[in-house]
């Protein structure tokens, strides 16, 4: 596991064939994702972040999608790497079950999985515990804001403790202010799980602030127009004043609008 | 405790207007003279109540024996089918269009030919009421099975469910509050069927009573009867309603 890429993808290309439609949404995409690393994706929007998702997720895409390429999750096929409960998935919103509590939402996964009762309690009391939501144990979606039902849902996705989170826009939903609580948050599980996490993200500050590597596609057919490395230290609530830190975002935003055209 | 006054108080407020209601329908009779073949004092039609109630609650159960098991009987097998049919096929598109075929059909219209057109005696009238009431129950089971949330849908894909799973685990907690809804409605119907098929024939019920006793210008036990088919549809309904709220307490926000 060490050794492996936690994401490997080549010379992937998505073509949607359809009713005399012909759109290519991917070409030729090609990177690699070091295992415990923090990486974004960004890109204009509609430019085939969510097909890119789906496909690395495993998740089927429409029927006159054809995929070239190849993409390995630790070395596995994306479907066989989902059965074997390496991806965790958290979506653009939150999908709690509303009839469930937090807990009983987090158990979710488990209850499908497979696991004992015991077990899968034990485990969503460390996961309460980890994300500091003991006391909403017994809340029902309805009564969190949207920023915890967000986090309860990246609970869930940590409950069966995949080695890869991937990340479809979970914040995008949020106010400013919420938005950068959940920032740290996930930085702050980030750092005690030490999971691998894949972020895509259409926000160029969520992107440097967050992430090692911050990938950027171009414009449908996407492409990797350029991978720009932060070099900045941990936690970058301090760091966001520096001139390195606004340099960064000046970079990203730069190359976005050369993507862009 | 704030929570409970206000409660009470919707109930106080419920059974005020109702009060206030029969007071000024007893004012207008007594100082309008309406003909009393048209409409009755609710005084009179109270002390009918308590006077005949013997005889009137020997009819009122007869029709209830017809309702419930109608009630029961339409509602399950419009479930039991739903479910099955969306286990062994894969026709969302299809049944779409027919759902909404069947659902413009007018039920009551219906229920009223299909009376005239069936027999008389119990069993078939509480085949008329399950009949009548199966459909809206079909449709609304199927519809909500084969409504699924694209984010739902993908996260168990994501944990590789079965469909048994996603149905267990999704669907069917899903669709509760509207099945319980028309478990709810269908109530009325089955009400109504009841008492329209009675008045196509039978050997019993409040149906035939009313229309027997209209036919002898008892007006006070026709409207007598009413109330009481008006008190038992009370009843029922919020009985109904109390457990919906127990049954699915998430739906209270």
């Amino acid at each position: 596991m060490e050794n492996l890429k936690a994401v490997s993808i080549k010379k992937l290309s998505a073509t949607f064939d359809g009713n005399g439609k012909h759109l290519q949404v991917l070409n030729n995409v090609n990177f690699s994702i070091k295992n415990g690393s923090f990486t974004s994706i960004i890109g204009p929007s509609g430019c085939g972040k969510s097909t890119l998702f789906r496909l690395i997720s495993g998740l089927p895409t429409k029927d006159s999608c054809k995929i070239d390429g190849k993409i390995r999750i630790y070395g596995k096929k994306p479907l066989t790497a989902c059965s074997d409960k390496d991806i965790g998935l958290i979506l653009q919103t939150p999908t709690l079950l509303e009839w469930r509590n937090v807990a009983q939402n987090m158990k979710l996964p488990l209850e499908i999985m497979g696991y004992s009762s015991d077990n899968s309690n034990k485990k969503v009391k460390n996961l309460l515990k980890l994300l500091e939501l003991e006391e909403f144990e017994k809340y029902r979606p309805s009564e969190l804001s949207g920023g915890m039902q967000q986090k309860v849902s990246i609970g869930r996705a940590l409950a069966y403790n995949p080695e890869l989170l991937l990340m479809d826009e979970p914040f995008c939903a949020l106010d400013e202010i919420n938005r950068r609580r959940m920032n740290n948050e996930i930085i702050n599980i980030w750092e005690k799980t030490k999971k691998t996490i894949l972020f895509i993200t259409h926000s160029i500050e969520e992107a440097v602030y967050l992430s090692q590597k911050v990938i950027i596609l171009t414009n449908k057919p996407s492409t990797i127009h350029k991978i720009i490395n932060i070099d900045l230290p941990y936690p970058r609530s301090e760091e966001q004043d520096s001139s390195k830190y606004f340099k960064y975002i000046k970079e990203v935003r730069g190359c976005l609008d050369e993507a862009s055209h | 405790m704030k929570q409970v006054i206000k409660k009470n108080k919707s109930l106080l407020l419920s059974t005020l207007s109702i009060l206030s209601f029969l007071f000024l329908w007893e004012l207008a009779l007594s100082t309008w003279d309406v003909s009393r073949t048209v409409l009755i004092k609710p005084s009179v039609i109270i002390r009918t109540c308590i006077e005949d109630f013997d005889i009137i609650s020997k009819e009122m159960i007869y029709t209830i024996t017809e309702i419930i098991p109608g009630w029961i009987i339409g509602n399950l097998l419009g479930f039991l089918i739903a479910l099955c049919i969306y286990r062994l096929f894969k026709l969302s598109k299809v049944l779409t269009s027919v759902s909404v075929l069947i659902n413009s059909v007018p039920l009551i219209a219906l229920a009223a030919i299909m009376g005239g057109i069936m027999g008389t005696n119990k069993d078939e009238k509480i085949l008329l009421i399950s009949l009548i009431i199966f459909f809206p129950m079909f449709i609304t089971t199927l519809h909500q099975l084969i409504t699924i949330d694209d984010g739902h849908k993908d996260l168990l894909n994501s944990y590789s469910a079965t469909p048994n799973e996603i149905l267990l685990k999704i669907l069917l907690p899903k669709s509760l509050p509207a099945i319980v809804n028309i478990i709810k409605v269908s109530i009325i119907t089955a009400i109504f069927t009841a008492i329209t098929s009675e008045f196509f024939g039978g050997y019993g019920g409040i149906g035939i009573f009313i229309l027997s006793k209209k036919g002898l210008f008892n007006l006070p036990l026709v409207w007598a009867s009413i109330f009481f088919i008006a008190i038992f549809g009370t009843i029922f309904y919020f009985s109904v309603e109390f457990l919906q709220k127990k049954l699915i307490p998430w739906q209270e926000n």
